[in-house]
């Protein structure tokens, strides 16, 4: 994502595929997956994600929480996992970031291992998500020194921020697609610093627009964009922090 | 922790104006914004049709950003996290540990006063291999009051922690509060 840096600042990339319904879909799969993946993905673990859904039900609005069991499987290092739950997969990498070039491959891997286990008929959504943790060594900044997307406060307002989060929704490739992008205020793992997440997920955000054989193509392509859209997130000096150059 | 902002001054608004409510069309809106300088540099603003709180829910899922976000939420009710690092890197073992964590951490914030400081720390025992999340309650000055205050917090989360493989524990070492 972006240029290539001594010290990049991705704490998580994800690819995720959502299969559409009318790809059939059952308990086995996970482990048909695992079947071919164990060799580079050997641990297993049990992963949950908290689901709400609001809907209108006869009696008003009716509120469900709970949570989806999802199947992970981890690499030796525990640095690269695939999470496979219902109609879902996805593949992660955590820091230190393996470049595109490291992490494309077991995208590749992945998704041809889902194509090859389950008859997928379309591709509900597909997410590109990169997570960077920003740290900067000083206890008080201006941000339009470092960023080139921030919170803008207006003359008659106090200058001083003690945290924030800033967010915006790109529509690209004639709103076939959407780059969400989230700039927070974190915690700091070093004494005397700022940390910031800046959070970019693009995503394919018309069900079935791309055809599954175009999925790699379309995983490229974001990347690529995605790349450029961080790059115009930050300015040099950030950039200097990146290369170890600050 | 201070972030400021020094932006070069947007066009005034023209004030004087009368801003009448009309119907207008996704063309005439881009006009409309460029013209009062309410947005200096909003190129397109959608119709209805895309709202933004929708698509934000729709994420592609994530491991780590779920530690990072429990973390600041913890740290914007007044805990202190002295070691970052080591408090990450337990959650990220003990996975199952962030709900009951965030339940902890809030009833408890809320069940002490402001003269008490809270520090989230890894307890490592150093006579076996065991460690746990320790929530620490620290003060100026201690009474008989404070270990049953504590164990009332614990019987709020206690239950919050069967089955789980992680451990925390609210409690005080009877230090004065850190600086």
């Amino acid at each position: 994502m972006g240029k290539k840096y001594k010290n990049p600042p991705i704490i998580e990339a994800v690819c995720e595929f959502r299969v559409s319904p009318d790809t059939e879909w059952d308990v086995t799969i996970p482990g048909l997956i695992y079947e071919k993946l164990q060799g580079k993905f050997p641990k297993k673990q049990k992963a949950f994600k908290g689901k709400a859904q609001i809907s209108k039900g006869e009696k008003g609005t009716e509120y469900l929480i709970g949570h989806e069991e999802r199947i992970a499987f981890l690499a030796d290092d525990e640095k690269r996992l695939v999470l496979v739950g219902p109609s879902t997969m996805s593949v992660s990498c955590f820091a230190p970031y393996p470049t595109w070039d490291g992490f494309k491959p077991y995208i590749e891997e992945a998704f041809s291992t889902l194509t090859e286990k389950v008859d997928v008929k379309g591709l509900q959504r597909i997410g590109l998500r990169y997570i960077n943790k920003i740290e900067i060594p000083n206890e008080r900044i201006a941000l339009e020194d470092y960023f080139e997307f921030y919170p803008f406060l207006g003359k008659n307002l106090p200058q001083d921020l003690g945290s924030f989060i800033v967010g915006g929704i790109f529509p690209l490739a004639e709103e076939r697609d959407m780059c969400r992008l989230h700039l927070t205020t974190a915690v700091p793992e070093k004494p005397d610093s700022l940390a910031f997440i800046l959070d970019l997920d693009y995503y394919l955000a018309k069900p079935q627009a791309v055809h599954v054989n175009e999925s790699l193509n379309w995983i490229e392509n974001a990347h690529q964009k995605i790349g450029k859209i961080f790059e115009g997130c930050i300015n040099d000096r950030l950039r200097a922090i990146f290369q170890g150059d600050e | 922790m201070l972030a400021t902002t020094h932006m070069t001054p947007w066009p005034e608004a023209e004030s004087s104006k009368e801003i009448k409510p009309q119907a207008v069309s996704f063309s005439q809106l881009k006009q409309h914004v460029r013209e009062f300088g309410v947005f200096r540099y909003a190129s397109s603003i959608l119709p209805y049709e895309f709202p933004y709180i929708r698509h934000s829910q729709d994420k592609t899922s994530t491991v780590n950003l779920e530690i990072e976000e429990a973390l600041s939420e913890i740290r914007f009710i007044g805990i202190l996290i002295p070691n970052v690092l080591d408090v990450k890197k337990y959650i990220s073992n003990y996975a199952d540990i962030l709900g009951p964590l965030l339940n902890a951490c809030e009833i408890t914030a809320e069940r002490f006063a402001v003269e008490v400081q809270l520090s989230l720390e890894v307890y490592h025992d150093p006579e076996i291999e065991d460690e746990y999340l320790a929530l620490y309650v620290r003060k100026q000055k201690y009474d008989e009051n404070i270990m049953k205050e504590i164990k009332k917090i614990r019987s709020l989360y206690g239950h919050s922690l069967i089955d789980k493989k992680g451990w925390l524990l609210v409690t005080t070492d009877f230090r004065y509060p850190k600086e």
